[in-house]
C-alpha cells in the first residue's frame, strides 16, 4: 500500500512538472522574433498554394496564425516599430477576414468584413470599395489594395535609414542661426 | 421502635470503613492512564507514506504554478491589447484637430481617469530585443516575392478562388 501511494505521488509530481514545462515551452514557441522583411516574406508565401491549386485553406490559416504570433513577438522585442506593426497587423487582419468562410445570407461577420475591407481599400487606394459577392471588380480592387500595401511596407522598411538621416538633417537645419557678433 | 445501641452498629461501621479503605487502595494503585488526557499529535497517527505523498504533491503543484506564472510575462500577446486600442479611446472623426476628447459629465471624467490609470498599469514592459535570436529576412527576396505576386496576379486569383470555395460551401 505504502509503495503504491509513493509511486502515485511521484507520478503526480512528474505530471505537474511536465505540464508546467509544456506550458512554458508553448508560450515561447507562440512567436518567433524576426525582422520586418522576414515577416513580409512569410506573408507573401501564404496564399500561393490556394491561388494555384485551390487547396490548402487549412494550412494557410495555420501559417497566417503563425505569422500573427511572430508579429506579436517581433514587436514586443522591438524589432519593428509601431508604424510598421500597426500597418502590418492591419494587413494580417485583412487576410484573416478574407480567409474566414462567410455565409453571406446569414452571418454576423458580414458588417465587420464590409467595414474593415472597405476602410482598408479607402486608406490604401483612396477609392470607395463595396463588397459584392460575385463582383469581379471588387475582388480586383481588393487585390490591388493588398499589393499596394505590400509595396508600401517593403518601401517603408527599405527607406528607414534614409528617412532617419533626412529627419536628422531637417532637425539640424531648423536650429536657430548663431547670434551675430557685435561690432566693437 | 426500639433504638439500636451504638455498640450494635459497630460491625456495620467496621464494614463501611473496610470498604472505604479498600476503595482508596484500589484508586491509589490504578495507573495514571485512566486519567483522561488528550494527546495533540495528529501527525503521529498518519502513515509516513501518506505524509510523504502529500508533501510531494504539494511541492509538485507549487512548481507547476511557479513555472506557469514565470511563463506568463513572455506571453506578450495577451497583454499587448490595451484600452487605448478600443474604439472608445480612439480619435473620433468629428473631433477638432488637436482637441482631446474630454467627457462632459463628472462621472464621465471619473471613468476616463480610471481607465487612463488602468491603461497605464496593463501596458506591457518593454522587452529587450537583444535577448532574442532574431530571424533576418532578405530584402531582395521579399522584393522578388512581391514582384512575382503582382506580375502573376496571385492575389486576385487567391481571392477569387477563396470566394468560389466560400460559395461552394
Amino acid at each position: 500500500m505504502k509503495r503504491v501511494i509513493f509511486i502515485l505521488s511521484l507520478l503526480l509530481v512528474w505530471t505537474c512538472a511536465i505540464r508546467a514545462e509544456t506550458e512554458s515551452e508553448g508560450t515561447v514557441a507562440s512567436g518567433k522574433v524576426k525582422d520586418g522583411y522576414a515577416l513580409l516574406n512569410d506573408l507573401t508565401k501564404i496564399f500561393e498554394e490556394i491561388a494555384g491549386t485551390g487547396k490548402g485553406l487549412g494550412s494557410a490559416n495555420e501559417r497566417l496564425s503563425a505569422v500573427i504570433a511572430d508579429t506579436r513577438a517581433t514587436f514586443a522585442a522591438g524589432q519593428i516599430d509601431a508604424v510598421f506593426h500597426h500597418r502590418f497587423r492591419r494587413l494580417l487582419l485583412v487576410f484573416k477576414l478574407i480567409l474566414t468562410p462567410v455565409d453571406v445570407n446569414n452571418d454576423v461577420w458580414e458588417p465587420v468584413i464590409k467595414k474593415e475591407l472597405s476602410e482598408f481599400v479607402l486608406d490604401t487606394l483612396g477609392e470607395v470599395w463595396v463588397w459584392r459577392v460575385k463582383g469581379l471588380d471588387s475582388i480586383e480592387r481588393m487585390a490591388a489594395a493588398v499589393e499596394e500595401e505590400f509595396v508600401n511596407l517593403w518601401l517603408y522598411l527599405d527607406t528607414r535609414s534614409q528617412r532617419q538621416e533626412l529627419k536628422k538633417k531637417f532637425a539640424g537645419s531648423m536650429l536657430p542661426p548663431p547670434p551675430a557678433k557685435k561690432k566693437e | 421502635m426500639k433504638e439500636i445501641e451504638e455498640r450494635q452498629w459497630a460491625p456495620v461501621h467496621g464494614l463501611i470503613e473496610a470498604e472505604k479503605t479498600a476503595a482508596w487502595d484500589e484508586m491509589g494503585s490504578r495507573p495514571l492512564r485512566t486519567v483522561p488526557r488528550v494527546e495533540h499529535r495528529p501527525l503521529r497517527r498518519l502513515r509516513p507514506a501518506f505524509v510523504a505523498a502529500s508533501l510531494l504533491a504539494v511541492i509538485g503543484i507549487i512548481i507547476a504554478l511557479k513555472l506557469s506564472h514565470r511563463s506568463q510575462p513572455t506571453d506578450i500577446g495577451s497583454t499587448l491589447l490595451t484600452l487605448a486600442d478600443l474604439p472608445l479611446f480612439q480619435a473620433q472623426p468629428a473631433a477638432k484637430p488637436g482637441a482631446a476628447m474630454v467627457p462632459e459629465s463628472e462621472l464621465g471624467r471619473q471613468w476616463a481617469r480610471m481607465f487612463a490609470s488602468l491603461a497605464e498599469t496593463v501596458e506591457p514592459p518593454p522587452v529587450d530585443g537583444s535577448q532574442h535570436e532574431v530571424e533576418r529576412g532578405d530584402r531582395l527576396e521579399t522584393r522578388e516575392n512581391i514582384r512575382r505576386i503582382i506580375r502573376d496576379n496571385l492575389l486576385e486569383r487567391f481571392i477569387t478562388r477563396l470566394s468560389q470555395i466560400n460559395q461552394e460551401v
